[in-house]
C-alpha cells in the first residue's frame, strides 16, 4: 500500500482537560483520556466504519484524522499528510460531514452557497454543473436547490450539506453520524448515495454512525472502539458472521423431550418449546441431529440482525 | 484563493440583503447619536462657550467623521469568531483549504461597507441639515492622509476584533469584553468628545492608545487638525500597533488552535 493511500495511526492518545469544580481562584481539572494508544493502518481504497458506544472516541478519532484536533501523543499520518498541520493540499484531499451541523448560509438559495465549493477548491463551472446535477439525481433533489435552507425539510437540508462538504470530490470524505436523525427513507438515499459516490468516483468513506445499516452496506473494513481502544479492526462480514447466533425453536411432542433436549444442547424451556441459540451457521446440523433423536412436530431458524449483533459486541465489551 | 474572498464578499452582501430591516435599524442607530452631538455642539457655541480649542465648524466635521470612522473601525469582540469557537463551529472552517483570518476579514469588512455606505448618507444629510453647510469643514491634503491612515487602521481594527474574539479559546464566555469595551471604547476612541479635551495625564495615555488611532485621529485629520511632519509620527505609530497585533493574532491563534476541544 502506498503510503499516498493509507490511514495510518500509531499509539495515538488524546486527552481532554475537564474542569472538575468551579472556583473564582483555584478551579481544579482532571485529564480524561478519550483516545487510549490506537494504532491501525487503513487502505483508503476501501470504506472504512468505526463502530462504538457514546463516548467510545469515535468523533475524537474523526477530529484528530481530519486535523481538527491534534493528539497528546503518537504517530498519525493520512495519505502522506500529518492532519494537524492543516496543509491547504491535505485539506483540499478530504472533507468532513457531521449530521446536523450546518455549514450552508440559512437564507439564501442553496445553490449560491454550493458554489462557493467552486471558488474554494478551484474547480471549473462545468464540473461544478456535471457533478451538482449528477449529485441531485443520485439524491433525487430538484427545485429545492432553488430554495434558502430555512425553507427546507431536515432532509433536504442534510442532502444539501451532505453535497457541499464533498463537491469538489476529495479522496477521502469522514462522516460522522451521517444519518441523525434522519427518517428510513433518507437514511436509506444516503446509504445509496454513499456507495454510488465510492464506485463512481472512488472516494474512500469514513464512517461513524449509531444507525448500524450506514456501515455494513458501505464498508467492507471496520473498527470497534471502545473506552478509547480498538477491540477489533478488519473484515466487517467476519466480525459479523463470527458472532452471529442462529437462533433455533422447536417443538417437541412432550414436556419431557423438551427437557432433555434442552439439557442435552442447551436452551430454553417454555413447555413442549425449547429455544436454543447456536454460535455461527451450524443450525442444520444440529437440527438434523435433534431430529434423528426425537419427534419434532416444528421448527423455525431465526438470525440475528446486524444491528443486535453490535450492540451485543459492544455490550459485551 | 483570491476569487473565494471576493466570491464570499458578494454572497455576503446577498445574505445582509436578506434582513433589510437591519438597514433601517442601523440608521437610526448613526443618526440618533450623531444627531445628539450635533445639536448639543451647536448649542453649546450659541450659547458663547468653546469646546477646546475647536472651532464650531471643526467640531461638526469631526462628529460627522469620527461616527463614520467608528462605523468602519469599530473594534470589539465577534459574535460569529467567538460562537464559531465555542460550538465548534471553528471546525468545518479548518478542514477547507482557505484562511479563517482572510475568510472573516471578507466577510466583516463586506458588511462594513454595505452598512457604512447607507449610514454614510444618513449621517451627511443630518449634518447639512444641522449644521447648515453643504460641504463640511475638509480640506483635499486631509482627504489624502487619512485614506493613507485609513490603510493601516482597517486591517488594524479587524486585527484587534479578532484577538479579542479569538480569547473564546480560553474563556468560557467572552460577552464580558463586549461590555467593557462597550463602555470605555466610545471615550478611549474619541467618539463622544476629542481626546484633546481631557485632562494632560488621560490626554496623554488615550491618543496613544490603538483605540485612538480609529476614530480620533482619523477625525482630526479630517478636521485639517495635523501638518504633514505629525502625520507621518502618527502613521508611524499606528503602524508599530498593526505590527504588535499581528504578532498577538499569531500568538493567541497557534496556542488557541492547540486547546481547541471542537465540542460537538
Amino acid at each position: 500500500m502506498e503510503i499516498d493511500q493509507a490511514i495510518e495511526l500509531q499509539s495515538l492518545y488524546k486527552n481532554y482537560r475537564v474542569k472538575t469544580s468551579v472556583s473564582l481562584f483555584k478551579p481544579s481539572f482532571k485529564d480524561i483520556a478519550a483516545i487510549r494508544g490506537i494504532s491501525f493502518i487503513h487502505d483508503t481504497r476501501q470504506n472504512l466504519g468505526v463502530f462504538g458506544k457514546n463516548g467510545a472516541g469515535k468523533t475524537t478519532l474523526i477530529k484528530m484524522l481530519t486535523g481538527i484536533l491534534h493528539p497528546s501523543s503518537g504517530f498519525i499520518n493520512v495519505m502522506g499528510y500529518t492532519p494537524y498541520n492543516l496543509k491547504p493540499e491535505f485539506k483540499s484531499k478530504i472533507a468532513l460531514f457531521q449530521g446536523g451541523k450546518q455549514n450552508l448560509v440559512w437564507d439564501i438559495p442553496a445553490i449560491q452557497s454550493l458554489e462557493l465549493s467552486r471558488y474554494i477548491f478551484g474547480y471549473s463551472k462545468q464540473d461544478f454543473n456535471h457533478r451538482l446535477s449528477s449529485f441531485a439525481e443520485a439524491l433525487d433533489l430538484g427545485d429545492e436547490l432553488n430554495q434558502p435552507p430555512r425553507n427546507m425539510s431536515l432532509g433536504q437540508r442534510s442532502k444539501m450539506e451532505l453535497i457541499y462538504s464533498f463537491i469538489h470530490l476529495p479522496k477521502v470524505v469522514f462522516l460522522d453520524e451521517p444519518t441523525s436523525g434522519l427518517d428510513i427513507i433518507t437514511r436509506s438515499k444516503f446509504r445509496d448515495f454513499i456507495n454510488f459516490c465510492h464506485t463512481e468516483y472512488g472516494i474512500c468513506f469514513v464512517i461513524t454512525s449509531h444507525n448500524i445499516k450506514d456501515i455494513t452496506d458501505c464498508c467492507k473494513s471496520c473498527i470497534v472502539l471502545e473506552q478509547g481502544q480498538i477491540i477489533y479492526q478488519g473484515d466487517k462480514d467476519f466480525l459479523l458472521e463470527k458472532h452471529q447466533h442462529e437462533i433455533i425453536t422447536l417443538r417437541a411432542d412432550s414436556d419431557c423431550a423438551a427437557i432433555e433436549i434442552s439439557n442435552l444442547y442447551g436452551g430454553k424451556v417454555n413447555g413442549t418449546q425449547v429455544t436454543i441459540e447456536s454460535l455461527g451457521s451450524n443450525s442444520n446440523a444440529l437440527i438434523c441431529k435433534i431430529v434423528s433423536q426425537y419427534l419434532i412436530k416444528d421448527f423455525k431458524v431465526a438470525k440475528k440482525d446486524d444491528e443486535e449483533i453490535i450492540a451485543e459486541i459492544l455490550n459485551n465489551a | 484563493m483570491r476569487n473565494y474572498y471576493v466570491a464570499l464578499g458578494i454572497q455576503t452582501i446577498k445574505e445582509a440583503m436578506a434582513y433589510r430591516l437591519n438597514f433601517i435599524l442601523s440608521f437610526l442607530v448613526v443618526i440618533i447619536p450623531l444627531a445628539g452631538q450635533l445639536l448639543l455642539s451647536k448649542y453649546i457655541y450659541s450659547m458663547g462657550y468653546q469646546i477646546g480649542s475647536w472651532q464650531l465648524n471643526q467640531l461638526l466635521a469631526y462628529y460627522l467623521i469620527a461616527t463614520i470612522a467608528s462605523e468602519f473601525f469599530s473594534i470589539g469582540t465577534w459574535w460569529d469568531i467567538g460562537n464559531d469557537i465555542k460550538n465548534g463551529g471553528l471546525s468545518s472552517h479548518l478542514v477547507k483549504p482557505y484562511s479563517y483570518y482572510w475568510h472573516n476579514f471578507s466577510v466583516y469588512y463586506t458588511l462594513r461597507v454595505v452598512s457604512i455606505s447607507f449610514a454614510l448618507m444618513v449621517a451627511y444629510i443630518a449634518y447639512v441639515v444641522i449644521s447648515g453647510s453643504l460641504i463640511p469643514h475638509i480640506q483635499a491634503n486631509s482627504i489624502l492622509q487619512f485614506l493613507i491612515l485609513a490603510l493601516i487602521t482597517a486591517p488594524l481594527s479587524f486585527l484587534i476584533t479578532y484577538s479579542l474574539s479569538i480569547l473564546a479559546f480560553f474563556f468560557t464566555d467572552i460577552g464580558f469584553i463586549m461590555k467593557l469595551l462597550g463602555i470605555l471604547l466610545p471615550f478611549a476612541s474619541g467618539n463622544i468628545l476629542p481626546l484633546d479635551i481631557f485632562p494632560t495625564p488621560i490626554r496623554v495615555v488615550l491618543v496613544k492608545l490603538p483605540s485612538a488611532y480609529l476614530v480620533y485621529h482619523p477625525s482630526c485629520i479630517m478636521s485639517g487638525v495635523y501638518n504633514w511632519n505629525e502625520f507621518v509620527q502618527l502613521v508611524g505609530e499606528a503602524l508599530l500597533w498593526l505590527l504588535l497585533f499581528l504578532f498577538i493574532v499569531r500568538w493567541l491563534w497557534s496556542k488557541g488552535r492547540r486547546s481547541y476541544e471542537a465540542i460537538g
